[in-house]
């Protein structure tokens, strides 16, 4: 996350300001679940979360049609550092709420 | 045994204990101390969260807000790393911090266009004295005497501990005779000083 995006992650969507969950989902993480078979983002490094940011990066996943055999395929979450272990793990749950949404919709 | 060495091997005993005494008084003065300023910095969040959700992403406060949000997200982060290496798998304390994290800086976060979200504003607080909740919770189950005795039956013996309120209070009686019994039985093994408990007790 820091080396390939920022280390100050931001808002929800792009209209929010720069390094919104949006622009890593769109732009850094779906063409790299597309274009290779294992994908790994680490989540050290940055000052902290917003939690509306891995909501939209991770659980967004989802809502755009990319299935969850797929990210559990080829996504892995990692946090080396315990400090982000609480973000690697919202990113879980949103990845797992968006599913549900998507199947009740 | 010689008189000179029953005074020594006393001696020897009771610097160990009260070695044992200060370690533990010591440890759990620690653990109270990074407790209470884990619970102040949840408290400190959930304040500015209701404040933070309560007014509009227009307001002039929102910027310095978030920023505040983000800096004590980032305090907690280091309390549950310093939490979970003192008290070791803090599970109940992760999954409340997940909710709470969830509600401090979710939904529309950092957004402009963000309405009052007054429900995010209550829960910030209901989330807040969960997650306190299990921070205090897992503290009383490391320094309480009979939480560690009943730990280590737990991890030493097919033993659970009851969940009902008869079940706690009948287990609270079996405790009570069991380390009476030990009582007594400490007596006897040491026989003068069980001569006289012996005898203070039947009076």
């Amino acid at each position: 996350m820091k080396d390939d995006f920022t280390e100050f992650p931001g808002g929800r969507y792009r209209e929010d300001g720069e390094f919104s969950g949006e622009q890593f989902r769109d732009d850094v993480l779906i063409p790299a679940l597309a274009d290779h078979d294992r994908v790994v983002v680490i989540l050290d490094g940055t000052a902290g979360y917003p939690s509306s940011f891995l909501e939209e990066a991770f659980g967004g996943l989802i809502r755009n049609g990319i299935s969850r055999a797929e990210i559990d395929r080829k996504l892995e979450l990692r946090a080396d550092d315990p400090h982000y272990e609480t973000y690697r793990l919202l990113a879980i749950k949103y990845i797992g709420e968006a599913k549900a949404v998507a199947a009740a919709e | 045994m010689s008189e000179f060495l029953k005074l020594t091997a006393g001696a020897f005993f009771g610097v160990i204990v009260g070695l044992l005494v200060q370690w533990w008084k010591s440890h759990r003065e620690e653990l109270r101390i990074l407790c209470d300023e884990s619970c102040r910095t949840v408290t400190e969040a959930a304040d500015i969260a209701s404040k933070y959700w309560l007014s509009d992403g227009a307001a002039d406060d929102s910027k310095p807000n978030e920023a505040r949000l983000l800096a004590l997200q980032t305090r907690l982060d280091g309390y549950r790393v310093l939490l979970n290496q003192l008290f070791g798998g803090g599970k109940a304390i992760d999954s409340a911090l997940v909710e709470f994290y969830d509600v401090l800086t979710g939904g529309l976060f950092k957004s402009a266009k963000r309405a009052i979200d007054s429900d995010r504003a209550q829960a910030a607080h209901a989330k807040a004295s969960i997650v306190i909740l299990s921070i205090r919770n897992t503290f009383y189950d490391r320094v309480s005497f009979s939480r560690s005795f009943l730990r280590l039956l737990e991890w030493a013996l097919p033993y659970r501990r009851p969940d009902t309120q008869a079940g706690k209070a009948e287990e609270a009686i079996y405790l009570c005779a069991f380390f009476r019994s030990l009582s007594l039985g400490a007596c006897y093994t040491l026989p003068q000083y069980g001569t006289d408990h012996l005898s203070n007790l039947g009076r």
